[in-house]
């Protein structure tokens, strides 16, 4: 590159590089209310916190205006957003910024939170069945911090019994997209990237 | 954080392929996140469909490592891992559900198998970025989203049900196997998901690009707009 700034971490993988679109920050965190429509701008991404709850599933429904909570219960979440597209507003007298070769901003510190991302689960990598009959374990430590992007899931009609992709049992966060039904359990794979993110601060 | 690169030489014994007691053999051999202790095992299962790593030990190991790689590039992380000690072997045993073989298909031959584990302390190089309170919000440590590109895009079911397909979506660097170090983030759901053999949003990646499938049924016709984002978190 003949202009910029590139970062990567000690093996190999970026976490800075101006020849690229953005960077990506915590812009929003609170609590999500049952029957709730949550908003979200452009380049932004909903993650859900999960309780340690046994056997509580979530449904979310894409819906006009954005993404509604069905599940029932209140569930924390942060938002995630490509920094590009945030106003600059950096009037510290401190920090780093980069833009793009375009002049739009890049990077920021001037968030209060960063986070790092703990796990990727490419498509097809989780099942929702393991050879124990069990979903797949994306997560067992503490769940303090600890967010998970929307995955989609495959089937669902009640949310009582096989609505959506992640249940906490046994201080285990689980894939759980699979379909329960008088003649058996079935299990499909994850169609999209799952993440699971901790919020640093 | 450091590395412990293994060499497996394949072997195979039932539906296990790898490295076992009585088949297939490793080098080095010691664990460096487990204070150089032996790996006695690190095998496919083809049948069940998951992969294990067996690290000598006379108590149940903690997961002091961040993930195994492959040479495929796919990652299964210590925190998704089930855990067990098995006493009879004097063996901790790390699980993962995994398909498919880790091995690209192979029942012989070398391949790689790299641990990355330990803490980062204060690294002697990187970049570590502080806000106000002193709190760090970037380390040299981190595995982040760069955004390489974002948009979105407005999908049809059609009247009847059926499916619409993006245009692709060009994405520098992508190919159909690079899914550790470039993925697609969908930040919309599409149609609720009522039938287990239709798959509401389906991504198709390509080399260099990618494509989003929705697929909706009756009385889910309509326009859907799915916001997407593909990002970089591995190497560029």
């Amino acid at each position: 590159m003949a202009f910029g700034v590139q970062a990567f971490n000690s093996v190999g993988d970026t976490i800075f590089d101006t020849t690229q679109l953005s960077q990506t920050q915590v812009t929003a965190s609170g609590t999500w209310a049952n029957t709730v429509t949550l908003a979200r701008a452009t380049g932004e991404m909903i993650c859900l916190g999960i309780p340690n709850t046994t056997a509580r599933r979530y449904k979310m429904r894409q819906v006009t205006g954005g993404i509604r909570n069905d599940s029932g219960v209140t569930v924390n979440y942060v938002k995630l957003s490509a920094i590009n597209e945030q106003t600059p507003s950096f009037a510290a007298s401190y920090g780093i910024e980069t833009f793009d070769a375009s002049g739009n901003l890049s990077y920021s510190s001037n968030y209060t939170q960063g986070f790092k991302i703990r796990a990727i689960y490419p498509e097809y990598s989780l099942s929702g069945l393991d050879s124990t009959a069990n979903p797949s374990t994306v997560w067992t430590s503490s769940l303090t911090n600890i967010y998970f992007t929307m995955g989609g899931c495959d089937y669902g009609t009640n949310i009582a019994d096989n609505f959506d992709i992640f249940v906490y049992e046994s201080g285990k966060v689980k894939y759980a997209n699979s379909l329960f039904t008088g003649f058996g359990t079935y299990a499909f794979n994850n169609k999209r990237v799952v993440q699971v993110i901790e919020i640093r601060n | 954080m450091p590395t412990d690169t293994q060499t497996v030489t394949l072997g195979t014994s039932g539906n296990f392929v790898g490295y076992g007691a009585t088949y297939g053999s490793i080098s080095d051999g010691t664990a460096n996140a487990f204070g150089g202790a032996a790996w006695e095992g690190a095998f496919w299962d083809s049948v069940n469909k998951n992969f294990r790593i067996y690290i000598n030990s006379t108590s149940v190991l903690a997961r002091d490592f961040e993930y195994i790689q492959f040479e495929n590039g796919d990652k299964l992380y210590a925190q998704a891992a089930a855990v067990q000690y098995i006493s009879y072997i004097t063996t901790t045993q790390f699980y993962w559900s995994y398909d498919p073989s880790p091995w690209d298909g192979a029942t012989s031959g070398t391949k790689s198998l790299i641990m990355e584990y330990g803490t980062l302390s204060e690294a002697a190089y990187g970049i570590k970025v502080f806000n106000s309170s002193s709190q760090s919000i970037l380390d040299t440590s981190d595995i982040v989203n760069t955004v390489i590109t974002q948009g979105s895009v407005n999908l049809t079911v059609p009247s009847g049900g059926g499916t619409d397909t993006s245009s692709a979506i060009s994405v520098a660097g992508m190919t159909t196997t690079n899914k550790s170090d470039i993925g697609v983030l969908l930040f919309d759901l599409g149609p609720p998901p009522v039938d287990a053999f239709v798959t509401p949003l389906n991504i198709t990646r390509s080399n260099g690009s990618f494509t989003i499938t929705v697929t909706g049924l009756t009385g889910q016709d309509g326009t859907y707009t799915i916001n997407y984002q593909a990002v970089l978190y591995g190497e560029s």
